[in-house]
């Protein structure tokens, strides 16, 4: 299964990001650890977020499990950082995922995986679109699939699947929408 | 404090960060935090802490969890404060 996250950099941080009340309720000791060891809190705080939000929606499409607000059950390690790139895992139980994260100027998108061992495609849009839209426009040219007949619908854990007329596709993907910037991830195939 | 003085305690509370106004105009136990009001998820945690703050009470992890609607905010608060 497959989760994405994109954060728009230029929408402010909470005003009590740095307050212990709220960094406790969203991040363990080492997590706190990493992000204050930066040049640039901020932003490592923002990476690890992406990090969860990537992985909660991965986890929660795998076992299809009720919504709930629990960040503190996701674990995050950056394994490492380049220029504009970062990789890292969380783990939730007994489960990690892998991620992937670009780091650009004006955003951050991660990418959340249950294994290395399967191909994804992703597109990131900079300007305002009907993501859905795009994304099963993307999805029909892929697949030579009649776009006319695709559609998304959400089911009561607010998890998203792909239709052909009344039948759900087995299709892994992931949408996500912050401020401006909006992007979707989808397996080539099923993981 | 009544249900519903709770009920419009909570809904000042959520009201700076909804993106999705008119999820407020029929404010109610099932309207729910992230579908309805479109409240970003990294934005819930300033929803909890503003709670807190509002009632002086404390939100443990397990109640932050299950706090999606605009009644289970209610629930745990009327819990935390009648104990």
């Amino acid at each position: 299964m497959i989760g994405n996250d994109l954060i728009d950099l230029g929408i402010p941080l909470s005003a009590n990001w740095d307050t212990s009340r709220y960094l406790n309720k969203l991040f363990t000791t080492s997590e706190q650890n990493y992000i204050f060891e930066a040049e640039d809190p901020e932003l490592n705080l923002q990476l690890l977020w992406s990090l969860k939000e990537a992985a909660y929606k991965a986890h929660q499409r795998k076992f299809n499990l009720p919504r709930r607000y629990n960040p503190l059950d996701f674990s995050c390690d950056v394994i490492s950082t380049t220029n504009a790139n970062s990789e890292g895992t969380v783990t939730i139980e007994n489960f990690v995922y892998h991620t992937t994260s670009s780091v650009a100027k004006d955003y951050i998108h991660s990418i959340a995986i249950c294994n290395h061992n399967f191909d994804f495609i992703s597109k990131i849009y900079e300007a305002e679109v009907a993501l859905k839209k795009e994304f099963l426009l993307e999805y029909s040219v892929i697949t030579g699939q009649d776009l006319q007949r695709l559609s998304i619908q959400k089911n009561a854990e607010q998890i998203p699947s792909i239709f052909r007329n009344k039948t759900k596709l087995p299709i892994d993907f992931s949408l996500s929408h912050h401020g401006k910037f909006s992007a979707f991830v989808l397996a080539l195939r099923n993981s | 404090m009544t249900e519903i003085t709770i009920l419009e305690k909570i809904k000042s509370i959520v009201t700076p960060y909804v993106q999705r106004k008119e999820g407020l105009e029929n404010f109610n136990d099932s309207t729910d935090f992230l579908t309805d009001l479109k409240i970003n998820s990294a934005n819930l945690v300033d929803v909890i802490l503003d709670v807190e703050d509002e009632f002086n009470i404390e939100i443990d992890n397990t109640s932050m969890d299950g706090m999606l609607t605009a009644g289970d905010a209610k629930r745990i608060i009327l819990n935390k404060i009648n104990n």
